[in-house]
């Protein structure tokens, strides 16, 4: 574990560093997620939504924003030339590892963001049982960074990214989506935590399995 | 009903010239 | 003469009793002679669809694990010609998957009252024609032949692994109108249910063996033109 921890974590210091040093995505990212709630919000006018909707809504945001943000941490790499150099200086797993862990960080500051906004701007939501409604939203990041983190591996090397992105994306990620938006309507009507625990299962064992499988598949689609 | 078994019968008739034509291609290419 | 061609007659042959069958053994409200089908109220002549759709779904998943183990083929021995087997049974898993997502819509208009309803099963067989589909658009979107095989084969196994979760987990967990879902506890197994009486169950079987059977057959005649093809453009 020692040799996979420390280059990992390199990794993920790196590209935290270069996102803060310029900042383009993420203020990009951000006014992203004003512009979607604000739509959402507008369209929505005075009319009251019922909370399963509402629910379903909040992981679309979550859904869209997370395909905006989470690419770049593959696309930037092959954009700026330097995945040669990366190839060298570390093994393919710690590059992965490191990657994940950065796109993990990433939506997960984005989701509880979103959440924040969105509990405080729509009046008909809300939240009876904050703890599920928080576990979800941790839960569901790591789930959208798992998957999210190898597609984008597969779609830096392609023709068409942005576009690709989506595509690929939502077919894997489409049984978690249907989870996490379950547990969000047990979190509004207010269950108990135990109730919930079957989408916790299904969300956790989605995220090792992608995750497990994802380590092992890495390094084809990395190397040439 | 019955245009489903002519479809089938024209889907039969096409797999079985399909499979002879691309044996014959294969025989050819062999020699 | 193509290989096995007594084989492949014998086949088309099972496959029009089955086909015969299906369509025209008489349903009555109360079966006596063995020919004989019961009414299912409501559904009567439009229940055959059972006889083809369920076969169709069966069918297209063989394909996808198909397309999916060769492309895990491909990665461990860098063989173009595993690449050829797994596209050609993502054709075909395609085309399958669009049949029998028509035919169960046409099922569901008919027992449940509207062509669509996002009941788990339903959605499941429509994430499977998108994967499908998001596969094809990846294959577009790359140029050099092994970064091509070797990115769709990577696709197909993240998509084969998370696949399961839809099409056990769920089913179990939401209700749904499919039998097996979480209302329905009755002798179901994930794939079918068996209250059928027996002889409609020899012609359900019996469909789902012919129809693997056909797949197989089209699958051998599609690599085998696609590997025509290419020792014509590569002398």
């Amino acid at each position: 574990m020692k040799p996979l921890f420390a280059p990992s974590y390199h990794i993920f210091l790196k590209d935290s560093r270069s996102e803060l040093r310029t900042r383009y995505a993420l203020n990009a990212l951000f006014m992203f997620v004003v512009t979607a709630l604000s739509v959402i919000l507008f369209s929505l006018g005075s009319e009251s939504v019922s909370s399963d909707v509402l629910a379903g809504m909040l992981w679309v945001i979550i859904f869209f924003s997370s395909m905006s943000g989470l690419s770049r941490t593959f696309v930037s790499e092959e954009e700026r030339g330097t995945v040669p150099t990366l190839q060298l200086i570390a093994r393919p797993t710690p590059v992965y590892v490191g990657k994940l862990f950065f796109n993990f960080v990433l939506t997960f500051s984005l989701n509880v963001v979103i959440a924040l906004l969105y509990i405080i701007f729509i009046n008909n939501f809300v939240v009876s049982s904050e703890a599920i409604f928080w576990t979800t939203i941790f839960l569901g990041s790591c789930a959208i960074a798992s998957s999210s983190t190898i597609i984008a591996a597969i779609i830096a090397k392609a023709n068409t990214k942005g576009t690709l992105y989506p595509v690929l994306s939502f077919p894997i990620l489409l049984p978690m989506l249907i989870t996490v938006i379950k547990a969000t309507q047990l979190s509004i009507e207010g269950a108990f935590f135990e109730e919930a625990l079957g989408e916790f299962q299904i969300l956790v064992s989605y995220t090792v399995v992608v995750v497990a499988v994802s380590v092992i598949l890495f390094e084809f689609v990395w190397k040439d | 009903m019955s245009i489903v078994l002519i479809i089938w019968l024209g889907l039969v008739v096409y797999l079985v010239r399909l499979d002879r034509k691309i044996t014959k291609l294969e025989d050819s290419l062999k020699k | 003469m193509p290989k096995y061609f007594f084989w492949k007659i014998a086949l088309l042959i099972w496959l029009t009793l089955v086909i015969v069958a299906g369509l025209l053994m008489p349903m009555v409200p109360v079966p006596h002679a063995w020919y004989e089908l019961p009414i299912i109220p409501a559904l009567e002549d439009k229940a055959r669809i059972i006889f083809f759709h369920v076969p169709m779904s069966w069918t297209t998943l063989v394909a996808f694990i198909a397309s999916m183990v060769y492309g895990i083929l491909f990665l461990k021995t860098k063989k173009m010609d595993y690449d050829l087997r797994s596209v050609s049974a993502a054709g075909l898993g395609t085309m399958f998957c669009v049949l029998a997502t028509v035919t169960g819509s046409i099922w569901a208009k008919f027992n449940w009252g509207s062509f669509w309803n996002w009941d788990p099963r339903e959605t499941s067989i429509f994430v499977l024609l998108l994967i499908y589909g998001a596969y094809f658009t990846l294959r577009s979107a790359i140029d050099v032949d092994e970064k091509k095989a070797t990115l769709s084969a990577v696709y197909s196994v993240i998509a084969g692994v998370t696949a399961p979760f839809f099409i056990f987990v769920m089913p179990r967990i939401m209700t749904g109108l499919h039998p097996g879902a979480k209302g329905d506890e009755a002798g179901s197994t994930p794939v079918a249910q068996l209250h059928m009486p027996a002889n409609m169950q020899v012609v359900f079987f019996a469909s789902i063996v012919g129809f693997t059977l056909l797949y197989f057959w089209f699958f051998n005649l599609k690599v085998r033109s696609a590997r025509l093809e290419q020792s014509i453009h590569q002398p």
